[in-house]
């Protein structure tokens, strides 16, 4: 390619960031909007799924120690999953640099809640930065290495929706070769028991001052002066595209990169000069509330939601005081054009399961993945859902309280989600003896994510064919008597399997099996 | 500034068309997004894609009343997408109607008050249904300032070797059919 400059999705330019950087070693798990990352670095370096976001780090952990620069990416939920190596690995800093991409979803396009990452970033005392455009989703990765290897920490790059799926213009740099740095056995650095743990907590706490001091100079951080002085606004990440796009170049505005640590010099140079300072952020009142803790007066949430993503116009209506009413227009069409929500695709086996479902007017506990879609009118047929495994366990828990529903409340959870997180509530529900029945809907794919594949596929990210797990097998070693298969195409069947599961009063497992329609004949 | 909104149905080849309008724009070196929408929202529900070049572009998204084009390639989401049109932006839309499940017989085609063309049929026409999106590409191309040589290109940097002559085949169906004034 001789023209150096692209138009690139932030998420390869992620992944380019990745290639630049030589990085070694990428695991994930799938979750929309950060899939892309993962898929393009797989073209220019090692990249794999693993069966969940807290294997996935942990696996990047290991590949840090051992002197490799390591990534992992995941949606926002997924970072709670993986929170929990995460904030030690604060304290024991790395070896070869790691970094954690999160990418939020302000609005919920594809998500079941809209949480603010940036919080994470405090909690962990990991530094965090924020791209707002392609360009710097590639610039900050790299940066973002370098940051970890001089600070010996993991640092996270917080995306959103709107970086990771936009394309803007890219002029991509040079490549490095993977280096290994060497590995030192050093058990107070890396063996977190309390005596050393006590320790790596105070070396975290020195780290961060230093951090913070550069934070205060960082190129990361800069202010954009404005023709006038009025109005001045603090943001990051896609705010601040939103803001420049909605007030011009008459306001000054102090854009950050880094979101943790935080600033504070150039807000008060900010605040020395201008008469006004407005703090626009998506989702929760992260920087404003740093702004008022160093005194600086600003305007914020007061004004400006808390929900979902901003528009150009809404910030217009909000600081600047324009009105701009909903056209007559506009209501005519929400009246007349009805919404157009996902569904099911055509030839779904996930259909005839919930035509069953439907048809015995089951309680069900539902789950993450295309499935949850049976939630959606004329099927119904769901009663929870929350997070990745939530299914199986709340399943225990709901029967537990109501000991005479077990024959009409099921679990429903797909292949690739229960390998993620539905094992052990299974194993709860063997321990703690609750007559739970358990659908598995096994398509062999992880799906909405766009079929990435998972351990039960047979095949890697990289292509290689490998043993598929065996789902009756591992529902068998759970300890569950009762396992059986049936085929989502065969109504009667399944109807018949499922109501005789139903019938039994001790845990079961019903393993639904068909392939993707999108995708049969293709495996 | 140019925008362009797409508006059609997930699988309908929005992104693809996207593609194609960026690396257009981006050869005469200007500033260009596209705001693109993966993930759930991708099974078969609306999907709203975005491109916008000029000088410099912030947002990736296009605010209502500021389209100068907007491509649909479904009635109800072309009509759906209408606030976006600015005073004096271009319409081009498919007739093709994917009904909504559970929506009355609101008929997409007698509101917008214009001609619309018949992208599937001169997709089928060129040798691939699929090639809808491009047809319509091939119907904007009309209304935009570029040569049939910036379009090829274009086309041939995302579309692969053994789908290049129907795609070519299917804009220049969209572009006659826009040319006819039969939209």
């Amino acid at each position: 390619m001789n023209d150096k400059r692209s138009l690139m999705m932030g998420n390869e330019a992620v992944a380019r960031g990745l290639f630049e950087a030589g990085c070694a070693f990428v695991s994930s798990y799938p979750g929309t909007p950060s899939t892309e990352i993962t898929e393009f670095a797989a073209k220019d370096l090692y990249a794999e799924w693993a069966p969940n976001e807290k294997v996935a780090v942990e696996a990047a952990i290991g590949a840090s120690l051992a002197g490799a620069r390591a990534f992992s990416g995941m949606k926002h939920v997924g970072l709670n999953v993986a929170a929990d190596p995460l904030f030690t690995a604060a304290y024991t800093g790395v070896n070869g640099g790691l970094v954690i991409a999160v990418a939020d979803d302000p609005g919920c396009h594809s998500s079941q809640n809209e949480q603010d990452s940036r919080h994470y970033a405090a909690a962990m005392k990991l530094p965090m930065l924020e791209p707002s455009d392609s360009q710097e989703c590639l610039d900050f990765t790299k940066a973002a290495f370098d940051l970890s290897e001089r600070f010996d920490t993991p640092v996270l790059l917080r995306l959103s929706t709107r970086i990771s799926h936009s394309r803007s213009v890219v002029t991509v740099g040079e490549e490095t070769s993977p280096t290994l740095r060497g590995y030192e056995k050093n058990l107070g650095k890396y063996v977190m028991v309390p005596a050393a743990a006590r320790v790596r907590h105070a070396a975290l706490e020195e780290r961060l001052a230093v951090i913070g001091k550069e934070c205060e100079v960082s190129e990361l951080n800069r202010v954009e002066w404005g023709t006038e002085r009025k109005l001045g606004v603090v943001t990051s990440g896609i705010s601040y595209q939103t803001a420049r796009e909605a007030l011009g170049d008459s306001v000054s505005y102090c854009k950050l990169g880094m979101v943790y640590p935080l600033p504070v010099e150039p807000l008060l140079e900010l605040a020395a000069t201008v008469d006004e300072i407005w703090v626009i952020e998506e989702l929760d009142d992260y920087i404003e509330t740093h702004c008022k803790k160093h005194g600086i007066k600003v305007r914020g949430k007061a004004e400006l939601s808390p929900l979902g993503e901003y528009t150009a116009l809404q910030l217009r209506e909000a600081i600047l005081g324009e009105n701009h009413k909903e056209s007559p227009q506009t209501d005519f069409l929400k009246e007349n054009v009805p919404q157009r929500p996902p569904v099911l695709c055509p030839g779904c086996p996930h259909l005839g399961t919930f035509g069953v479902i439907k048809k015995l007017e089951l309680t069900v506990m539902g789950d993450i993945g295309c499935y949850t879609l049976g939630a959606s009118p004329p099927l119904s047929a769901m009663d929870m859902c929350v997070c990745m495994g939530a299914s199986v366990s709340s399943l225990h828990g709901f029967l537990k309280a109501r000991p005479d529903w077990f024959n009409k409340t099921v679990a429903v959870i797909g292949d690739s989600t229960f390998m993620h997180s539905g094992l052990t509530g299974l194993l709860n529900i063997v321990y703690n003896q609750s007559p739970a029945t358990v659908m598995i809907l096994d398509n062999s794919i992880t799906g909405m994510t766009g079929h990435q594949p998972n351990p039960g596929t047979g095949v890697t990210l990289a292509g290689s064919e490998v043993p598929s797990l065996d789902l009756e097998a591992v529902c068998r070693a759970l300890g569950v008597r009762r396992v059986v298969t049936a085929d989502p195409r065969d109504s009667k069947g399944l109807e018949e399997s499922l109501t005789k599961e139903l019938a039994a009063a001790e845990p079961s497992v019903v393993i639904v099996r068909r392939p993707c329609a999108l995708l049969e004949g293709k495996l | 500034m140019i925008n362009i909104v797409i508006a059609g149905v997930g699988g309908q080849g929005s992104i693809l068309a996207a593609k194609v309008l960026g690396s257009l724009l981006l050869s005469r070196r200007m500033d260009v997004k596209v705001n693109e929408v993966h993930g759930m929202s991708q099974r078969g529900g609306s999907v709203v894609t975005m491109v916008r070049a000029g000088d410099k572009v912030y947002s990736p998204l296009v605010s209502p009343g500021e389209a100068d084009i907007i491509m649909g390639l479904e009635l109800h989401e072309a009509m759906r997408a209408t606030p976006y049109l600015s005073k004096n932006g271009k319409m081009i839309v498919s007739s093709r109607n994917i009904p909504i499940r559970q929506a009355g017989q609101a008929s997409a085609s007698g509101l917008i008050g214009q001609k619309h063309i018949d992208a599937l049929e001169l997709a089928k026409e060129a040798g691939n249904p699929r090639s809808e999106n491009v047809v319509l590409l091939g119907a904007a191309s009309k209304a935009m300032d570029f040569t049939q040589d910036e379009w090829e290109q274009a086309l041939r940097a995302h579309i692969k070797p053994q789908h290049i002559n129907v795609n070519l085949k299917a804009f220049t169906l969209g572009r006659e059919a826009a040319e006819e004034e039969r939209v």
